[in-house]
Protein backbone atom coordinates (compact mmCIF):
# COMPACT_ATOMS: atom_id res chain seq x y z
CA UNK A 1 0.00 0.00 0.00
CA UNK A 2 2.92 2.17 1.07
CA UNK A 3 4.70 2.28 -2.42
CA UNK A 4 0.96 2.54 -4.23
CA UNK A 5 0.94 5.45 -2.76
CA UNK A 6 4.22 6.89 -2.76
CA UNK A 7 3.66 5.77 -6.88
CA UNK A 8 0.48 7.80 -6.81
CA UNK A 9 2.69 10.85 -4.97
CA UNK A 10 5.30 11.30 -7.42
CA UNK A 11 2.98 11.04 -10.66
CA UNK A 12 0.82 13.26 -8.91
CA UNK A 13 3.72 15.51 -7.84
CA UNK A 14 5.22 15.55 -11.85
CA UNK A 15 1.73 16.89 -12.86
CA UNK A 16 1.37 19.93 -10.26
CA UNK A 17 4.60 20.70 -10.66
CA UNK A 18 4.35 20.47 -14.95
CA UNK A 19 1.14 22.65 -15.06
CA UNK A 20 2.20 25.76 -12.79
CA UNK A 21 2.59 28.48 -15.22
CA UNK A 22 2.58 31.25 -13.07
CA UNK A 23 4.86 34.65 -13.65
CA UNK A 24 6.76 33.98 -10.08
CA UNK A 25 6.79 30.61 -10.12
CA UNK A 26 9.52 29.43 -7.36
CA UNK A 27 6.65 29.90 -4.22
CA UNK A 28 4.25 27.27 -6.19
CA UNK A 29 7.08 24.94 -7.17
CA UNK A 30 8.31 24.74 -3.03
CA UNK A 31 5.17 24.85 -1.83
CA UNK A 32 4.23 21.79 -4.16
CA UNK A 33 7.79 19.51 -3.69
CA UNK A 34 7.23 20.22 0.39
CA UNK A 35 3.94 18.82 0.05
CA UNK A 36 5.05 15.98 -1.98
CA UNK A 37 8.30 15.35 0.44
CA UNK A 38 5.46 15.33 3.32
CA UNK A 39 3.52 12.84 1.82
CA UNK A 40 6.11 10.71 0.49
CA UNK A 41 7.62 10.82 4.18
CA UNK A 42 4.57 9.72 5.86
CA UNK A 43 3.71 7.15 3.10
CA UNK A 44 7.41 5.49 3.22
CA UNK A 45 8.02 5.77 7.34
CA UNK A 46 7.39 3.03 9.68
CA UNK A 47 7.95 4.94 12.28
CA UNK A 48 4.62 6.61 14.18
CA UNK A 49 6.41 9.68 14.80
CA UNK A 50 7.56 10.46 11.33
CA UNK A 51 4.52 9.60 10.06
CA UNK A 52 2.69 12.51 11.57
CA UNK A 53 5.36 14.64 11.40
CA UNK A 54 5.99 14.77 7.82
CA UNK A 55 2.14 15.07 7.19
CA UNK A 56 2.55 18.04 9.53
CA UNK A 57 5.03 19.40 6.93
CA UNK A 58 2.95 18.57 3.87
CA UNK A 59 0.45 20.65 5.83
CA UNK A 60 1.96 23.84 6.44
CA UNK A 61 2.64 25.06 3.21
CA UNK A 62 -1.23 24.04 1.86
CA UNK A 63 -2.34 26.96 4.59
CA UNK A 64 0.13 29.08 3.33
CA UNK A 65 -0.32 29.16 -0.50
CA UNK A 66 -4.11 29.40 0.28
CA UNK A 67 -3.90 32.38 2.34
CA UNK A 68 -0.95 33.92 -0.27
CA UNK A 69 -1.89 32.71 -3.15
CA UNK A 70 -5.29 31.22 -3.14
CA UNK A 71 -7.87 32.30 -5.77
CA UNK A 72 -10.95 34.99 -4.94
CA UNK A 73 -10.43 38.12 -3.21
CA UNK A 74 -7.65 38.14 -0.54
CA UNK A 75 -10.15 38.62 2.60
CA UNK A 76 -11.88 35.36 1.31
CA UNK A 77 -8.75 33.47 0.61
CA UNK A 78 -7.43 34.06 4.47
CA UNK A 79 -10.97 33.07 5.87
CA UNK A 80 -10.57 29.80 3.87
CA UNK A 81 -6.98 29.14 4.86
CA UNK A 82 -7.64 30.05 8.50
CA UNK A 83 -10.77 27.54 8.57
CA UNK A 84 -8.58 24.61 6.95
CA UNK A 85 -5.56 25.36 9.78
CA UNK A 86 -8.22 25.34 12.37
CA UNK A 87 -10.25 22.20 11.55
CA UNK A 88 -7.30 20.30 10.18
CA UNK A 89 -4.79 21.89 13.46
CA UNK A 90 -7.64 20.01 15.60
CA UNK A 91 -8.07 17.25 14.03
CA UNK A 92 -4.05 16.83 14.01
CA UNK A 93 -4.05 17.56 17.58
CA UNK A 94 -6.87 14.84 17.96
CA UNK A 95 -4.53 12.21 15.97
CA UNK A 96 -1.56 12.78 18.03
CA UNK A 97 -3.63 12.15 21.35
CA UNK A 98 -4.86 9.02 19.85
CA UNK A 99 -1.00 7.94 18.41
CA UNK A 100 0.56 8.85 21.97
CA UNK A 101 -2.45 6.91 23.65
CA UNK A 102 -1.78 4.15 21.37
CA UNK A 103 1.98 3.92 21.73
CA UNK A 104 1.60 4.47 26.10
CA UNK A 105 -1.04 1.45 25.90
CA UNK A 106 1.33 -0.54 23.82
CA UNK A 107 4.56 -0.34 25.40
CA UNK A 108 5.79 -2.56 28.34
CA UNK A 109 8.16 -0.51 30.98
CA UNK A 110 10.06 2.82 30.72
CA UNK A 111 10.75 1.82 26.86
CA UNK A 112 8.44 3.18 24.28
CA UNK A 113 8.36 2.24 20.63
CA UNK A 114 7.11 4.03 17.81
CA UNK A 115 7.70 1.29 15.47
CA UNK A 116 4.86 -0.08 13.26
CA UNK A 117 6.36 -3.20 12.66
CA UNK A 118 7.39 -3.88 16.55
CA UNK A 119 3.51 -2.44 17.93
CA UNK A 120 1.56 -4.95 15.91
CA UNK A 121 3.39 -7.92 17.53
CA UNK A 122 1.67 -6.49 20.36
CA UNK A 123 -1.79 -6.03 19.44
CA UNK A 124 -3.26 -9.11 21.61
CA UNK A 125 -2.37 -7.64 25.17
CA UNK A 126 -4.12 -4.43 24.54
CA UNK A 127 -7.64 -5.11 26.51
CA UNK A 128 -10.94 -4.58 24.01
CA UNK A 129 -12.35 -1.37 25.63
CA UNK A 130 -9.07 0.48 25.44
CA UNK A 131 -8.84 -0.60 22.02
CA UNK A 132 -11.90 0.88 21.04
CA UNK A 133 -11.50 3.96 22.50
CA UNK A 134 -7.96 4.59 20.95
CA UNK A 135 -9.77 3.65 18.16
CA UNK A 136 -12.62 6.13 17.74
CA UNK A 137 -9.91 8.84 18.76
CA UNK A 138 -7.87 8.05 15.71
CA UNK A 139 -10.98 7.60 13.21
CA UNK A 140 -11.87 11.17 14.37
CA UNK A 141 -8.37 12.22 13.68
CA UNK A 142 -7.99 10.42 10.71
CA UNK A 143 -11.01 11.20 9.84
CA UNK A 144 -10.85 15.31 10.07
CA UNK A 145 -7.96 14.85 7.30
CA UNK A 146 -10.29 13.10 5.29
CA UNK A 147 -13.29 15.32 5.48
CA UNK A 148 -15.32 12.87 7.14
CA UNK A 149 -18.63 14.29 7.86
CA UNK A 150 -19.43 16.32 10.30
CA UNK A 151 -15.34 17.56 10.23
CA UNK A 152 -15.79 18.38 6.13
CA UNK A 153 -16.80 21.36 6.09
CA UNK A 154 -13.34 22.62 5.28
CA UNK A 155 -12.20 20.81 2.28
CA UNK A 156 -15.11 22.14 -0.37
CA UNK A 157 -13.82 26.11 0.26
CA UNK A 158 -10.33 24.82 0.34
CA UNK A 159 -10.15 23.23 -2.59
CA UNK A 160 -11.89 25.63 -4.71
CA UNK A 161 -9.53 28.58 -3.46
CA UNK A 162 -6.26 26.80 -3.22
CA UNK A 163 -3.86 27.33 -5.90
CA UNK A 164 -4.42 24.30 -8.30
CA UNK A 165 -0.80 22.88 -8.06
CA UNK A 166 -1.67 22.64 -3.88
CA UNK A 167 -5.26 21.76 -4.90
CA UNK A 168 -4.11 18.78 -7.21
CA UNK A 169 -1.70 17.74 -4.20
CA UNK A 170 -3.72 17.64 -1.38
CA UNK A 171 -6.74 16.50 -3.09
CA UNK A 172 -5.12 13.68 -4.90
CA UNK A 173 -2.34 12.54 -2.41
CA UNK A 174 -2.44 14.42 1.25
CA UNK A 175 -6.37 13.28 1.98
CA UNK A 176 -5.82 9.59 0.97
CA UNK A 177 -3.25 10.11 4.46
CA UNK A 178 -6.11 9.24 6.79
CA UNK A 179 -7.44 6.73 5.45
CA UNK A 180 -3.88 5.10 4.60
CA UNK A 181 -3.39 5.41 8.51
CA UNK A 182 -6.86 3.96 9.36
CA UNK A 183 -6.16 0.97 7.23
CA UNK A 184 -2.15 1.14 7.99
CA UNK A 185 -2.30 2.09 11.60
CA UNK A 186 -5.41 1.70 13.24
CA UNK A 187 -7.08 -1.50 11.77
CA UNK A 188 -4.12 -3.86 12.47
CA UNK A 189 -3.30 -2.26 15.55
CA UNK A 190 -6.71 -2.23 17.05
CA UNK A 191 -8.95 -5.00 15.64
CA UNK A 192 -11.13 -5.11 18.48
CA UNK A 193 -11.45 -1.37 18.17
CA UNK A 194 -12.58 -1.74 14.77
CA UNK A 195 -15.32 -4.57 15.27
CA UNK A 196 -16.94 -2.82 18.45
CA UNK A 197 -20.46 -1.91 17.60
CA UNK A 198 -20.60 1.17 18.59
CA UNK A 199 -17.84 2.57 16.67
CA UNK A 200 -19.40 0.78 14.05
CA UNK A 201 -22.51 2.13 14.42
CA UNK A 202 -20.94 5.63 14.98
CA UNK A 203 -18.81 5.45 11.48
CA UNK A 204 -21.96 4.50 9.79
CA UNK A 205 -23.90 7.24 10.74
CA UNK A 206 -20.58 9.75 9.46
CA UNK A 207 -20.24 7.99 6.27
CA UNK A 208 -23.75 8.10 5.69
CA UNK A 209 -23.80 11.90 5.52
CA UNK A 210 -20.53 12.11 3.54
CA UNK A 211 -22.42 9.97 1.31
CA UNK A 212 -25.94 11.52 1.42
CA UNK A 213 -25.68 15.28 2.60
CA UNK A 214 -22.82 15.89 0.42
CA UNK A 215 -24.55 14.32 -2.56
CA UNK A 216 -27.37 16.42 -2.38
CA UNK A 217 -25.21 19.57 -1.06
CA UNK A 218 -22.85 18.65 -4.55
CA UNK A 219 -26.00 18.07 -6.81
CA UNK A 220 -27.24 21.63 -5.54
CA UNK A 221 -23.71 23.25 -6.64
CA UNK A 222 -23.79 25.58 -10.63
CA UNK A 223 -20.24 25.90 -10.57
CA UNK A 224 -17.88 23.11 -11.68
CA UNK A 225 -15.22 23.94 -9.45
CA UNK A 226 -17.46 23.91 -6.38
CA UNK A 227 -19.29 20.56 -7.69
CA UNK A 228 -15.79 18.18 -7.67
CA UNK A 229 -14.65 19.57 -4.82
CA UNK A 230 -18.14 18.42 -3.00
CA UNK A 231 -18.09 15.67 -5.08
CA UNK A 232 -14.58 14.78 -3.85
CA UNK A 233 -15.47 14.86 -0.21
CA UNK A 234 -18.86 12.42 -1.27
CA UNK A 235 -16.29 10.08 -2.35
CA UNK A 236 -14.89 9.48 0.86
CA UNK A 237 -18.39 8.23 2.28
CA UNK A 238 -17.46 5.14 -0.44
CA UNK A 239 -14.36 4.62 0.81
CA UNK A 240 -15.45 4.72 4.71
CA UNK A 241 -18.06 2.09 3.27
CA UNK A 242 -15.74 -0.12 2.44
CA UNK A 243 -13.55 0.68 5.83
CA UNK A 244 -16.90 0.03 7.97
CA UNK A 245 -17.60 -3.05 5.65
CA UNK A 246 -15.26 -4.86 7.97
CA UNK A 247 -14.41 -7.67 5.57
CA UNK A 248 -11.40 -9.06 4.72
CA UNK A 249 -11.80 -7.89 0.93
CA UNK A 250 -12.54 -4.25 2.16
CA UNK A 251 -9.76 -3.83 4.67
CA UNK A 252 -7.04 -6.03 2.75
CA UNK A 253 -3.64 -4.04 3.10
CA UNK A 254 -1.26 -5.06 0.40
CA UNK A 255 2.11 -6.08 1.70
CA UNK A 256 4.10 -3.65 -0.88
CA UNK B 1 21.34 6.80 2.45
CA UNK B 2 18.52 4.22 1.12
CA UNK B 3 16.69 5.20 -2.32
CA UNK B 4 13.64 5.84 -0.08
CA UNK B 5 15.54 8.43 1.80
CA UNK B 6 16.56 9.67 -1.28
CA UNK B 7 13.07 9.46 -2.62
CA UNK B 8 11.63 11.79 0.62
CA UNK B 9 14.33 13.99 1.01
CA UNK B 10 15.26 14.86 -3.10
CA UNK B 11 11.89 17.20 -3.15
CA UNK B 12 13.24 19.06 0.33
CA UNK B 13 16.40 19.29 -1.26
CA UNK B 14 15.15 20.91 -4.87
CA UNK B 15 12.54 23.26 -2.59
CA UNK B 16 15.85 24.73 -0.96
CA UNK B 17 17.74 24.89 -3.98
CA UNK B 18 14.82 26.98 -5.80
CA UNK B 19 15.18 29.02 -2.81
CA UNK B 20 18.60 29.85 -3.10
CA UNK B 21 17.85 30.82 -6.64
CA UNK B 22 17.87 27.65 -8.55
CA UNK B 23 15.16 28.08 -11.79
CA UNK B 24 11.79 26.58 -10.78
CA UNK B 25 10.59 24.98 -13.18
CA UNK B 26 13.56 22.94 -14.50
CA UNK B 27 14.36 22.34 -10.85
CA UNK B 28 11.40 21.21 -9.69
CA UNK B 29 10.55 18.88 -12.43
CA UNK B 30 13.90 16.99 -12.34
CA UNK B 31 13.40 16.15 -9.12
CA UNK B 32 9.44 15.13 -9.69
CA UNK B 33 11.06 13.09 -12.40
CA UNK B 34 13.88 11.64 -11.07
CA UNK B 35 11.54 10.56 -7.61
CA UNK B 36 8.88 8.87 -10.09
CA UNK B 37 12.01 6.81 -11.53
CA UNK B 38 13.00 5.54 -8.65
CA UNK B 39 9.82 4.80 -7.06
CA UNK B 40 9.07 3.04 -10.73
CA UNK B 41 12.09 1.15 -10.47
CA UNK B 42 11.44 -0.14 -6.81
CA UNK B 43 7.81 -0.94 -7.63
CA UNK B 44 8.98 -2.78 -10.86
CA UNK B 45 11.67 -5.18 -8.85
CA UNK B 46 9.05 -5.74 -5.92
CA UNK B 47 6.79 -6.88 -8.98
CA UNK B 48 9.46 -9.20 -10.57
CA UNK B 49 10.57 -11.01 -7.82
CA UNK B 50 6.46 -11.40 -6.16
Amino acid sequence: MSLILALLTTLVTLAAVWQIVAEKAAPFHIASLLISAGALGAFLTTDLFFIYAFHELALIPTFLMIALHGHGDPANRRAVAWKTTIYLGVGSLVLLAGLAALVLNFSEGPVMSFDLTSLLQKTSSVPAATQEWIYFTLLIGFGTLVSLFPFHSWAAPAYATAPTSVAMLHAGVLKKFGLYGLLRIAQPLLPLGAQAEWVQNALLLMLLGNILVMGFVTLHQSRLDDMLANSSVMHMGYVFLGIAAGTELASRVPSC
Amino acid sequence: MSPLEIVIFLPIAAALAIWLGAPARPTSLLAALINLVIIGGIAFVLMAAA
